[in-house]
């Protein structure tokens, strides 16, 4: 979708349009999902987030800027609510305990082809600056001068956190039994 | 020994911004230092990694649920922002009006709150006057569903139906009918009243019952009457005005969702 046709469909939108919401909602919906999801690691926290965001994003529409695009106005509610989750979360249960496998060692799991489910157990051993940036390059493929855009951060602080999240990932991955190959 | 500049040139060639002096300056570093390649097999082991975590689709409602809450919550007018949808974010702006919504809403366990109904209460004639409803405030939570006017000599009530995602709200607006009295009704079966504010409390009696809500203002005053949904479907809320001797009745839908939804 070119920032004409999302333009377009912002102002429908603000106009009273629900038909034309929705069609923003289709176009964003499995990326912002997605970035709910390796935010919090878990598919209804991801669900509630991101519906909560297109929510808010529909009532308050009449105070986003249209000159930046829809969806880096969108994102950052969805990263707010994410957070806030995350927030409550902590208040709620130990981490561990959303982390343990007790059925399988790491190394076990790794050998089964389990290394998706382990990277985002390691995502989630980050912070969540370290966890974002690495989710923005890697999932959503931004260039570090989108990155820097999007969370309204230098590009020389985006770098810094992507490395750092690297090499914090590279160590846990390490110790979860995630081998060079 | 990697240091800084080692560990800045491997990321940016990851990330595939690497200048040419700087994949140059790699590739000389790479060739002289064991710990430089190692390093650079354990960026590289991360990427892989996290390139086998897939993109997941969103649930296959997920959409029909975010269209469902957008109709519910209808979206504020800037300017008009939160007078009927947030009746207790009101009365903390106007600390005059906190006594009115928790005293009204405690009166519905109790069931009768203020017996002060006189005059004749006989039908007249049904009509329902259709008006735009503009000059009830706006809603930051609720869709507008139905609207009605009705006028008895010089008075004037405005009514309005917003479905909200905790029931119905009926929105009132008395204009020029001192003495007026408005009676909401509706089956007992499908909404309780819950509450009701008044925008401006002053002379006014109200009297919540099961299945009927009574007003009565001695002075122009408009607000709204909370309503639980208590199961799915259009429940009616049926209105009767009362002035002056006599009567006019209105019918509103609600449209309510009920609470399963």
């Amino acid at each position: 979708m070119t920032a004409e046709d999302e333009e377009a469909l912002v102002v429908r939108s603000l106009a009273g349009d629900q038909r034309a919401f929705g069609e923003l909602v289709s176009t964003h919906q499995q990326v912002l999902f997605n970035v709910a999801l390796r935010m919090l690691n878990d598919r209804e926290d991801a669900r509630d987030v991101t519906q909560t965001a297109f929510l808010k994003a529909w009532q308050k529409l009449h105070a986003y800027d249209r000159r930046n695009r829809f969806f880096s106005w969108i994102y950052r509610i969805l990263l707010n609510e994410a957070l806030n989750t995350l927030r409550r979360r902590r208040r709620l249960e130990p981490l561990d305990e959303r982390l343990a496998s007790p059925e399988r060692s790491p190394e076990e799991r790794a050998e089964a082809n389990e290394i998706g489910g382990i990277v985002q157990e390691g995502l989630m051993e980050l912070g969540t600056e370290h966890r974002q940036v690495i989710i923005l390059r890697h999932f959503l493929h931004l260039s570090h001068r989108e990155m820097a855009n999007l969370i309204n951060l230098p590009e020389k602080t985006v770098k810094s956190r992507l490395y750092t999240g690297r090499q914090l990932l590279g160590g846990i991955l390490r110790r979860r039994g995630v081998r060079p190959t | 020994m990697i240091d800084d500049r080692d560990e800045r040139l491997l990321q940016d060639e990851l990330d595939g911004v690497a200048s040419p002096e700087g994949s140059k300056r790699l590739r000389e570093r790479l060739a002289q230092s064991a710990e430089v390649r190692a390093r650079r097999q354990e960026l590289q082991r991360v990427t892989r990694a996290l390139d086998q975590v897939r993109m997941e689709e969103a649930p296959a409602d997920f959409k029909e649920g975010v269209m469902a809450a957008i109709a519910a919550a209808e979206r504020p007018s800037p300017a008009r922002a939160g007078w009927l949808g947030n009746p207790g974010g009101a009365s903390r702006r106007r600390p005059a009006l906190a006594w009115a919504y928790p005293f009204l809403a405690g009166a519905v366990s109790g069931g009768l709150l203020i017996a002060l109904v006189t005059g004749n209460l006989a039908p007249r004639a049904r009509t329902d006057l259709p008006v735009s409803g503009a000059m009830l405030p706006g809603s930051d939570r609720g869709t507008l569903v139905d609207h009605r006017e009705l006028r008895l000599g010089t008075a004037r009530v405005a009514l309005e139906t917003r479905r909200a995602v905790d029931g119905v709200r009926v929105g009132f607006d008395l204009a020029q009918a001192p003495g007026a009295e408005l009676t909401m009704e509706f089956d007992i079966a499908a909404l309780q009243p819950v509450g009701l504010w008044w925008e401006r409390p002053g002379r006014q009696q109200a009297e919540l019952e099961a299945g009927t809500v009574r007003l009565r203002a001695m002075e122009d005053g408009r607000g709204t009457v909370l309503l639980s949904a208590l199961r799915a479907g259009d429940a009616l809320v049926r209105v009767r005005l009362h002035h002056a001797g006599d009567s006019l009745e209105a019918v509103l839908h609600t449209a309510t969702v009920g609470p399963g939804r």
